[in-house]
């Protein structure tokens, strides 16, 4: 009952958000058409839809988004995975959380983009400096949810688990982790976007290739219309990130996803 | 009583301090009393009065500040010598009820095979066996305190400790959990160590009721409940019944106002 009550629900929200984008969209190619809009700045969606093809063809728009994909995983994997594991430690241990955590408070809000400078002095202007600062991106996340993850996990739990004479292995694996996987979820996602934002901004500032270096190179030689391609596409790949990971945490953590959605 | 195995406990002169940063505060002070084998202890006693102290203390999660806790029989290798049932929120969110039941065993390193086998009569016990792999969200509060049961039964500990398992429950649902653990218990003979602040269930569960003081809380009285087994809700009509109900109320009363200064 309750699932097709959302079902339905979501069914009517899609269609209703269809329309509307079918609907923005013929007003546009109208527009323009008519020409009270400069085609230069918003160029037709027809145009925009033939740019895409194009590009996806000559493998241009293929290619950049492998690259921005590749960097966003490298990313999450040197920062999310360290992230993870000072998150655990650091919601385990009151001492260590004390310890650490003035250092994660200061670098936490720091705009990661502008660290990039500073890292391209030490590590060169290579690929490495970019990793370095989308790493950097996804490690706070991770860390600081994972962290408040293990700390919400009630002292009952720990109490039944010593009861029942748990060793240190299973009350990490039968209570630390799975109490704090929800959150962790939460922050995997956050990362993820972190990591997506920083990557498109340093390729914005400094790279060859990449959805972002796209982005630019099209607004220096004024191809609006590859502008707009690049931009929809690091939107998709914004919108799936979140989609997958809502996916993966109901798939992983179905005693909260239900009442997530 | 068909005695099985020699369990059995006994408390000498247990007290327990806690430090705080007002000084100290006498929890506990020189509790001294005796549970023979599958004996049904309750204990009563005005609220704060150090009740779920002495529990924990019995179940090893905290030390006593002086005296002695004996187990009439040494923990033979890995079974919990307790097993602690909480109010509420003592199960494990992120297990289904077959993960919860079988905990103790899961950390007694049994199989998956040999869980199954031994948590299977104890989920049927108490007829949740259409909720194997439900989440503890998914079920009532008083589901939940069956689950609570059947997991503590499952552990085959010496000693069963009950903290007001039934004290969030409404009325009806309490009698019907009241009658189905007495019929459980009966089938598996063990001690029980049952704390309530409703002196009707102390009389219709126990063999024997003490009756605790105010903080710092000791035992005033031990009151022997001489109602044959197995009994029915009938018995709270009797007129002992409902004189020794007058006379654990009368001390209880005295005790906290006594506290009240």
């Amino acid at each position: 009952m309750k699932e097709n009550h959302r079902l339905f629900g979501f069914m009517r929200e899609g269609w209703l958000t269809l329309l509307i984008i079918f609907f923005v969209t013929i007003t546009w190619e109208l527009v323009v058409y008519i020409g009270w809009l400069s085609s230069l700045f918003f160029p037709p969606p027809s145009v925009i839809v033939v740019t895409f093809i194009k590009l996806i063809i000559n493998n241009k728009l293929v290619d950049n988004t492998g690259v921005t994909l590749w960097r966003v995983f490298l990313g999450l994997v040197l920062g999310g995975i360290p992230g993870l594991i000072l998150g655990l430690t650091m919601g385990w241990s009151r001492r260590l959380y004390l310890l650490i955590n003035p250092f994660i408070a200061a670098g936490h809000p720091i705009p990661k983009i502008a660290i990039l400078p500073l890292i391209m002095i030490i590590f060169g202007i290579g690929e490495s400096s970019k990793i370095i600062v989308i790493a950097m991106a996804a490690f706070f996340p991770l860390l600081i949810n994972t962290a408040a993850g293990v700390q919400q996990i009630s002292p009952i739990h720990f109490e039944v688990a010593k009861n029942y004479g748990a060793k240190l292995t299973k009350i990490f694996t039968r209570v630390i982790f799975p109490g704090s996987l929800p959150l962790m979820l939460t922050g995997l996602r956050l990362s993820l976007n972190f990591a997506l934002l920083v990557a498109i901004a340093v390729e914005l500032v400094s790279a060859q290739k990449g959805l972002g270096a796209m982005n630019w190179l099209a607004w220096q030689t004024l191809r609006t219309e590859e502008l707009y391609v690049s931009l929809i596409v690091t939107a998709l790949l914004g919108i799936f990130f979140n989609f997958f990971l809502q996916r993966l945490a109901v798939y992983l953590a179905p005693w909260k996803a239900e009442q997530r959605i | 009583m068909n005695l099985t195995g020699h369990s059995g406990l006994t408390c000498q002169g247990v007290s327990k301090t806690y430090q705080t940063k007002n000084g100290p505060i006498s929890a506990l002070k020189d509790v001294s009393f005796h549970v023979k084998e599958g004996e049904f202890v309750c204990i009563v006693g005005p609220s704060g009065c150090g009740k779920t102290t002495l529990l924990k203390l019995i179940a090893g999660l905290l030390e006593p500040s002086s005296g002695h806790i004996l187990f009439n029989q040494d923990s033979q290798d890995g079974i919990s010598r307790s097993a602690l049932v909480f109010q509420e929120h003592g199960l494990f969110p992120w297990m289904t009820v077959l993960g919860n039941v079988a905990f103790g065993l899961e950390m007694r390193g049994k199989g998956r095979k040999e869980r199954w086998d031994l948590s299977r009569p104890f989920i049927e016990k108490v007829g949740l066996s259409g909720f194997v792999n439900n989440y503890p969200h998914e079920l009532s509060v008083g589901m939940r305190q069956r689950v609570g049961i059947a997991r503590a039964f499952v552990a085959d500990p010496q000693i069963l400790l009950m903290d007001e398992p039934f004290g969030s429950l409404d009325a009806q649902t309490k009698l019907i959990l009241q009658e189905e653990l007495l019929k459980i218990w009966r089938e598996n003979q063990k001690c029980v160590v049952y704390i309530t602040h409703d002196i009707e269930e102390a009389l219709f569960l126990g063999d024997r009721v003490l009756v605790m003081t105010a903080r710092p809380g000791h035992i005033r009285e031990e009151i022997p409940i001489p109602f044959s087994r197995p009994r029915d809700l009938s018995i709270k009509e009797r007129i002992d019944f409902v004189k020794m109900k007058g006379h654990i109320w009368k001390i209880l009363e005295e005790e906290v106002r006594n506290s009240c200064g």
